[in-house]
């Protein structure tokens, strides 16, 4: 490979790169991917600030667009999810803490997901937990009777493994999340009464 | 009311960099939480993540530090559906306290031995 290759090649992804950051200018692909990450934060949390913070989110990154190009804006968003994603830790702690000490904190954080959600979701740790044990037996028994891994770098392959299982696993909570509440996109005169939400009694009551 | 009589702005110090941001972008008028980190980013150079200028909104609401306010009428459609906010007495005898140390530190800056380090520092010596 000469250097003229490898020049082409960095030119061709850098131009891949800059096209697939294009979306991140439009408004409704920023307002999606903080629809997605928003989620780390509890759902009380998301009820009584996230139509707030959405509004603070997107003229920020409009500023940024306006400003800066689209660099600008890849630079906010990546720097707000990331803080949002820091952020939503000691919330999430709290919640759990708060699952423990009452009654209505212990409603709110077992109305997270729904009994059958639960369930799928615990069926999916089991399969998942199991096909990884699988897949390490076989490596482990044919490398005990060949004397030779049947794959290059074994433990690499199970992290890999581990890795893509838990991934598919955050974006289906994610996504199942996303079509529970939906409230929160919508402005705050369009939210709908408490009684509507019969998911999660209560929280509309929050000011 | 015991409370109130006992409680001390100094008590209070330090206060994080984003507080005192906001104290002061907030002082003498009512912003919403984007007007509040363009007004920090124009004060300070400061770009302000909107997760963290949420959360420290929250909290200094809840201290009783801020409050929330009906926009001004000279605010746009778009900018009338936002959450203002305003100083409350208890912020603002924080915020002074804050930059009365702030300005005690400045003085300190003078001092001989120390503002000759700080030329130093900024490379003007």
């Amino acid at each position: 490979m000469t250097m003229l290759d490898i020049l082409y090649i960095v030119a061709a992804i850098g131009t891949i790169i800059w096209i697939a950051l294009d979306p991140l200018t439009q408004p409704g692909f920023q307002k999606l991917l903080f629809r997605i990450f928003i989620q780390l934060y509890p759902p009380s949390y998301r009820q009584e600030h996230g139509v707030e913070l959405i509004q603070i989110y997107l003229s920020a990154c409009q500023q940024a667009v306006e400003e800066y190009g689209k660099l600008g804006v890849v630079w906010r968003v990546i720097g707000d999810i990331a803080g949002m994603s820091i952020d939503a830790i000691p919330l999430r702690y709290n919640q759990v803490k708060k699952a423990y000490s009452s009654a209505k904190g212990k409603s709110e954080f077992n109305n997270t997901l729904s009994p059958s959600q639960q369930k799928t979701a615990i069926s999916l740790i089991i399969i998942g937990t199991s096909f990884l044990g699988i897949v390490a037996s076989i490596v482990a028994i044919t490398e005990s009777v060949t004397l030779a891994s049947p794959v290059m770098r074994a433990s690499f392959l199970i992290l890999g493994i581990t890795m893509a299982i838990l991934t598919i696993l955050i974006l289906l909570w994610m996504i199942v999340s996303i079509r529970n509440r939906k409230t929160i996109f919508l402005d705050s005169n369009e939210l709908p009464q408490p009684d509507n939400d019969k998911r999660n009694p209560g929280y509309g009551n929050r000011k | 009311m015991a409370n109130n009589t006992k409680w001390n702005p100094w008590d209070e110090l330090p206060i994080p960099p984003v507080m005192l941001y906001i104290l002061v972008a907030l002082f003498g008028r009512d912003l919403h939480g984007y007007g509040i980190m363009k007004q920090i980013e124009e004060d300070t150079g400061t770009r302000v993540r909107t997760g963290t200028l949420h959360k420290n909104l929250v909290k200094m609401v809840e201290k009783g530090w801020l409050e929330n306010c009906p926009p001004p009428k000279t605010a746009d459609s778009d900018d009338q559906r936002r959450k203002y906010y305003r100083v409350t007495g208890k912020g603002s005898k924080v915020r002074n306290a804050a930059l009365s140390q702030m300005n005690k530190l400045v003085g300190i800056a003078h001092r001989p031995g120390l503002s000759k380090l700080i030329l130093k520092l900024q490379g003007v010596i």
